[in-house]
């Protein structure tokens, strides 16, 4: 294995998986179990190439360079710290499609959905290797276009209605991300990630459009509020392999483009991190704070990944203002990242394990299932302890990271805000053990008067490998920390970053800090969420979601502004279309109307009449009155104009004029 | 004899041909073959002009200053007429087939085999008397076409198409007179014929521009096009996408860029006040395209708004926009030729024009709506399709004249774009049809093949543009400094 070149290496992992989709669909018209099968050998084997480079990848960055693709070539790179992002994601793709061929089995269209699920994994990689902006963004937007058709793969009302949300934001997103990159280019005039770190500086405030244009476009992926309104419609649309690849991996992709549109390209600057500081600890607050009225599981979650967002948005807004000392804001970053792919698509697999059996997502119609299925209560325990930061599980240590990252920066500044942010932070906390508990308390732990506990399930391999595998990895990184910081250290160079960090993770400190925003949670689940939310008593209960009554970002603000601009567009531009059109026809009218005026005058005429009778002759004057209009005067007088005695009138007045003009000149 | 007379041969062979169509009567077999031989043949012809002669010139007939018939081979020929005769060979095939609905087969073929040929006499024009006498011709052989299914809105339409291209090729014509007036000579030449600044340069451009324009669907001269969309789709593929519009921006971009010249231009101030109509262009297109419930007259905006985008590269006078407005003219007519097909094959097959009835069309029809999903995304300007290559000069050239607003207006019109073409995709693939059986009917082979090569060609040019891109650089050096 070690003898394959690295260089050749990288260009079989980007090509695996596009051929793998086309052949996969080929197959799959022939037989489906020979697709399955094929699938997941070819995730497979995808992983195992990736994890051959880890010992290249160790001492050098390899890159490869393909001229001539697109007209500016195909410019791939690949360091420690993109290599984290691949060799997640493959790891993940091939956990997911082992899943996805038992969750699927209810589902029609399967290989439609295998197909774009492909091309989703391979322009996904693309993104994580690109280093020119133009390749990033090319695997940007096809990973926007092919996973459209995995959200919408019910075709029922609601999924469409997600699936236009999603579609419309990624396309916009997308376009403003474009008008950046026509703007760098502009001042920059390249576009290598590495080059444009060297003449960045010297273009002045401009770069802070380009930045906010950039970030806008990745934020919309990454569900920075407000661009977030496509999250929560999204995830329960979706069939929950695709959910778990949304929220594991897809956000990622837009945090990884801020990251490095803020970092590497060398934006990092005060501006900069103050606002992505404000905007992180909204969209951690938000999040959070939705996600406890919601009752449908997957909503649940999908507030739970934009809450989680907004603490990396937090840390890479941390890394601006820490200068010198932002070293542990950045492990706290990527430590998250790597937590939240893997403890997310756990607790997405072990929705879809319910789904799968009960066709229900709404805590009111499964509570109680779980009472008695162990397998199940067991890897969605560890995934929420992993994401409420319990001591021993991963999620503890990269909370600490990001807030010990906080609390230097309050040593360093102080004041008013960062206090603030601070107990947003902690209250933050607090929300995500409150509403898990909400969640496994009720399909876990309470009784309900639905018949349900007794429906026996059994989690089949299929599932129960890929679950397991990610619960294993939870705790691994929880009680060995050292395994991954290492790797982080690596990772950090390509920021520049090169003292290590030594941490006790199991201080004291850390550990009643925890606690206190564990008990803070509890507090808040017994005294706010069952009292207010939860309606009913013992048996007999029900959630309800006063928050659906509230302001709603899209329908009450983007869709009525949104409407009200095209109404006045669409009449400005009527009036262009049929502007001469409607000109034309109003002259012609006036024409007419004028020419048809009538016109009454009188005229005086000798008229003989001499009739046969001899005596009886007499010259009369008569008046008589013409109704005439101009159509016919023009008639007449072209008539008149026609006739001999005017013609020879005219000759004769055009012969006078000549000989006048003959003497005079 | 001199060799250069070669050039003639592919204008005058159409003409000839049509003859013997219109004398014979073939049965449908015959005439088939006889119609995709000779145009075939003509793009043989063509090919063999451009490879061994290179640049070549010929006075026809030269009876004064003014009157003289010149054509020339320059590199802007050899682009227009190599896109026209390959695109003319793909819609010949699929009108073999379409035109069975349709009827009357034997006149639609005269004319298409003559309109062919003026077409080919509008490319290689070597000044401007030539290119308007061609582009009277146009006007003529297109009018046939147009009107050929003889129904009242036909004749209406057809009406309404000679009126507007009259009076555009008069305003032209004045334009012409006024600049004869100043220089005494209307040949073309690369970076223009004109020195000095006269006030009535400006009135000579505008006029021309305006003039030409009508062709090319500037606002607000357009009407014409929506309602030439009665005409039978092979006839509406080749108006919006090679043969009419196209030369009105052929012409505009001789008259530019030919017989101004890029600084001549700017010191008329002219473009200033005609990017207004062009941008009203863009933006009223893709707008109003929201608006349309009929395919055909979506697609009809849609080329409104497109077109603008060229005229707007025109009109930036600097190279970068030059090379986003020619890569365009080639990407618009490979683009719209192939939507404009798969809809003409919806219609042939399922008799279905609206947008509400097509739910659920692509698995019945899965090669035709999959090549207008792809060529939908190019037009968009994602990337990697060509579309995106267009746009990104366009962009850049905007911005190189200090213009923020243009590449925004760009993006503006490119997500209605989307808004507009993703919707039929949508529908096709993703929703449940109404209540119909699925019966597998793609279109038949003559429409499927030329839809499924010119999609191939869309792919070809978004991977791997640097050939076209540096034919398309040359030009813009040859012409600009």
């Amino acid at each position: 294995m070690n003898n394959l070149n690295p260089h050749k290496v990288l260009l079989y992992i980007i090509i695996i998986p596009l051929i793998g989709s086309g052949i996969s669909y080929f197959v799959g018209k022939k037989g489906e179990r020979l697709r399955d099968i094929f699938n997941i050998i070819m995730t497979g084997a995808n992983l195992l190439l990736i994890t051959s480079l880890y010992t290249s990848i160790i001492n050098e960055k390899v890159e490869v360079f393909i001229p001539n693709i697109m007209g500016i070539g195909l410019y791939l790179k690949l360091d420690m710290f993109r290599y984290i992002f691949v060799w997640l994601t493959a790891l993940i793709w091939f956990l997911i499609t082992i899943y996805s061929t038992q969750y699927l089995l209810s589902y029609k269209n399967r290989n439609r959905y295998y197909l774009f699920f492909m091309i989703t994994y391979w322009s996904t990689l693309g993104i994580f290797l690109s280093n020119n902006f133009i390749n990033l963004f090319t695997f940007f937007e096809i990973m926007s276009l092919s996973s459209y058709p995995l959200i919408i793969h019910d075709e029922d009302k609601y999924s469409h209605e997600a699936g236009r949300t999603y579609l419309i934001m990624a396309v916009s997103g997308g376009l403003v991300l474009l008008m950046g990159l026509f703007l760098l280019y502009d001042y920059t005039q390249t576009l290598d990630i590495d080059k444009i770190k060297i003449v960045i500086q010297d273009i002045g405030n401009i770069k802070y459009v380009i930045a906010w244009l950039i970030t806008f476009g990745f934020g919309v992926k990454a569900g920075i509020f407000p661009l977030h309104i496509w999250l929560p419609k999204a995830h329960p649309a979706a069939p929950a392999p695709a959910s778990a690849i949304l929220s594991g991996i897809l956000l990622k992709t837009g945090i990884f483009g801020i990251l490095i549109t803020v970092e590497i390209m060398g934006l990092n600057d005060i501006y900069i991190s103050v606002v992505l500081l404000v905007l992180g600890f909204i969209t951690m607050f938000m999040g959070g704070f939705l996600a406890m009225y919601q009752r449908n599981i997957k909503r649940i979650l999908a507030y739970s990944s934009m809450s989680q967002m907004g603490y990396i948005i937090v840390g890479i807004g941390l890394m601006g203002v820490l200068h010198e000392h932002n070293a542990i804001a950045l492990y706290g970053i990527i430590y998250h990242i790597i937590n939240h792919m893997i403890f997310k698509v756990l607790l997405f697999m072990s929705a879809g394990v319910i789904y799968m059996k009960l066709h229900e997502l709404s805590i009111n119609g499964i509570g109680g299932f779980g009472r008695n299925k162990r397998v199940l209560k067991i890897c969605f325990f560890i995934g929420s302890c992993a994401i409420m930061g319990v001591p021993g599980f991963n999620g503890f240590i990269s909370k600490n990271l990001l807030h010990h990252a906080l609390t230097e920066a309050l040593h360093l500044y102080g004041g008013f805000w960062l206090n603030i942010g601070e107990l947003i932070f902690v209250i933050s906390s607090a929300f995500t053990t409150a509403y898990l508990l909400k969640l496994f308390i009720a399909v876990f732990v309470e009784e309900s008067d639905h018949d349900i506990a007794n429906i026996k399930m059994k989690v089949t391999g299929r599932a129960l490998v890929p679950m397991s595998i990610l619960a294993v990895m939870i705790i691994f990184i929880g009680v060995y920390p050292e395994f991954i910081m290492n790797i982080i250290d690596k990772a950090a160079e390509t920021f520049n970053i090169h003292d290590t960090l030594d941490m006790n993770f199991y201080s004291f400190e850390n550990i009643k800090s925890s606690f206190v925003s564990i008990l803070l949670g509890t507090l808040i689940y017994v005294f706010f969420i069952r009292k207010v939310l939860r309606k009913g008593s013992g048996e007999n209960w029900w959630y309800e979601n006063t928050a659906l009554n509230w302001f709603s970002l899209e329908n009450n603000l983007y869709i009525p502004l949104f409407t009200v601009m095209f109404k006045i567009s669409s009449f400005i531009l009527k009036f262009c279309d049929e502007g001469l059109l409607n000109l034309i026809v109003f002259i012609n009218n006036g024409m007419n109307s004028l020419f048809k005026m009538p016109l009454k005058y009188k005229k005086k005429s000798k008229d003989m009449i001499s009739k046969k009778i001899d005596e009886i002759s007499h010259i009369n004057d008569f008046t008589t009155e013409f109704t005439t209009d101009m159509t016919h005067e023009a008639k007449k007088a072209r008539y008149k104009m026609n006739s001999i005695t005017y013609s020879i009138y005219i000759f004769g007045v055009v012969l006078v004029i000549c000989l006048a003009v003959l003497l005079y000149s | 004899m001199n060799l250069n007379n070669i050039i003639l041969l592919p204008i005058v062979f159409p003409f000839l041909a049509a003859i013997i169509m219109s004398a014979c009567n073939f049965n449908e077999k015959r005439r088939n073959i006889f119609a995709g031989s000779v145009i075939l043949i003509n793009l043989i012809f063509v090919i063999y002009i451009v490879k061994s002669f290179g640049e070549i010139s010929l006075h026809f007939i030269k009876i004064n200053e003014f009157l003289d018939i010149y054509f020339k081979v320059d590199k802007l020929s050899i682009f227009f007429s190599l896109l026209a005769s390959v695109l003319w060979s793909f819609t010949s095939i699929y009108s073999m087939e379409y035109m069975k609905h349709e009827k009357k087969e034997k006149r639609f073929f005269t004319y298409f085999i003559t309109t062919l040929g003026v077409t080919l006499g509008i490319a290689f024009a070597g000044n401007l008397l030539t290119l308007y006498l061609f582009y009277e011709l146009l006007t003529l052989t297109t009018f046939p076409l147009v009107i050929h299914s003889e129904s009242k809105e036909a004749l209406k339409s057809g009406k309404k198409y000679l009126i507007y291209s009259f009076a555009g090729a008069t305003v032209a014509l004045m334009g012409m007179l006024i600049l004869f007036s100043i220089t005494n000579d209307l040949t073309f030449v690369p970076g223009g014929i004109l020195k000095g600044n006269k006030q009535l340069y400006f009135v000579a451009y505008v006029s021309m521009f305006i003039g030409f324009g009508v062709k090319a669907a500037l606002v607000p001269f357009h009407s014409w096009l929506p309602e030439a969309m009665v005409a039978p789709t092979p006839v509406s593929s080749l108006l919006h996408a090679v043969a009419v519009v196209k030369s009105g921006i052929y012409a505009i971009t001789r008259v530019t860029y030919y017989i101004f010249g890029a600084d001549a231009v700017r010191t008329t101030g002219a473009n200033k006040y005609l990017i207004i109509l062009v941008i009203i262009s863009i933006l009223m297109g893709s707008f109003l395209a929201l608006h349309q419930e009929n395919l055909k007259k979506r697609l009809a905006y849609s080329t409104i708004s497109q077109l603008g985008y060229i005229l707007l590269g025109i009109l930036l006078l600097n190279k970068n926009a030059f090379t986003g407005a020619m890569m365009h003219l080639l990407n618009h007519a490979v683009i719209k030729i192939t939507l404009f097909f798969c809809v003409g094959a919806i219609m042939y097959t399922t008799g279905k024009t609206k947008m509400s009835e097509i739910n659920g069309i692509g698995k019945s029809m899965p090669i035709t709506m999959w090549c207008f999903t792809v060529s939908a995304i190019s037009l968009i300007g994602i990337p990697p399709t060509n579309g995106f290559i267009s746009k990104w000069f366009l962009a850049e050239g905007a911005l190189l004249e200090g213009k923020v607003a243009f590449p925004a207006i760009l993006l503006v019109s490119a997500l209605l774009t989307a808004l507009y073409l993703l919707p039929i995709s949508i529908a096709a693939f993703f929703t449940k049809e109404n209540n119909e059986a699925i019966i597998k009917k793609d279109a038949p082979l003559k429409m499927l093949i030329p839809i499924i090569c010119i999609t191939i060609i869309t792919i070809l040019l978004g991977l791997f543009p640097n050939f076209v891109l540096d034919f398309i650089r040359d030009m813009a050096s040859e012409v600009m400094n």
